[in-house]
């Protein structure tokens, strides 16, 4: 059995933008930090995480493997296609691979505005689409021994 | 020419490997290295419809052309987030 593609860190950071995939916990703080500046009225956040419970089967971790020069890719052109459609300032989306234990926090996105409607739209637009189309795979480990790679539910 | 196709998840799993390197004529598509992938690894067949080709990073369609050197990928239903 091969072992997961090596997960070496990817990240793009800019002015505007702060993209990283890669092993080890999230900073939800950093990124916060990073997408608000003075213009902004509204930041907008999503934090997605590991629920201990599936259909009645117990989850004792994730475990996350990605393409990540494409992942990184994708996730560009994302928020791209945010900033695009509405008036946003900064955003930052950090994706975590390899394990996450249950209550770990596997993605965080960060979006400033002016105001909240783009902060929010914005936000949900790149937590759809990361979901819809970025090369990211999730398998589940559950208590009773087995594991399995989840179908993504959109 | 010489194109690798990179495999990950279920399908590095099914196949055993994380990369396939193919043979093909010159002017190849995509719709060709999915065939020859599956000659070679016949474990990829119920697989073939749940595949989305990416050439260099993009998503493509079947009748994408290809060329020496790039890189392929299949990618199998994604569930990241």
């Amino acid at each position: 059995m091969t072992k997961p593609h090596p997960d070496a860190r990817v990240e793009v950071r800019t002015d505007d933008l702060w993209i990283a995939v890669g092993e080890g916990a999230l900073d939800e703080t950093a990124l916060r930090e990073f997408v608000a500046d003075e213009s902004s009225g509204a930041v907008a956040s999503f934090v997605g995480q590991t629920r201990r419970w599936t259909d009645g089967r117990e989850t004792v971790r994730l475990e996350y493997e990605a393409y990540p020069e494409m992942a990184l890719a994708e996730l560009r052109k994302i928020a791209s296609e945010a900033a695009s459609e509405w008036a946003v300032g900064r955003a930052a989306v950090h994706h975590r691979l390899g394990e996450v234990p249950v209550g770990g926090a596997s993605v965080a996105i960060a979006v400033a505005a002016p105001h909240r409607d783009a902060a929010f739209a914005a936000c949900r637009y790149i937590i759809d689409e990361l979901k819809r189309r970025v090369p990211i795979w999730k398998k589940e480990h559950f208590a009773d021994g087995g594991s399995e790679w989840v179908q993504s539910a959109g | 020419m010489t194109v690798r196709i990179l495999l990950f998840s279920r399908l590095r799993e099914e196949t055993e490997t994380d990369r396939i390197d193919c043979e093909l004529a010159e002017g190849a598509t995509v719709a060709d290295v999915i065939a020859e992938a599956v000659r070679l690894h016949p474990g990829l067949q119920p697989w073939r419809e749940h595949i989305r080709v990416a050439v260099n990073h993009d998503y493509v369609l079947d009748d994408r052309r290809l060329f020496e050197g790039d890189e392929v990928a299949f990618i199998t239903p994604v569930s990241g987030g």
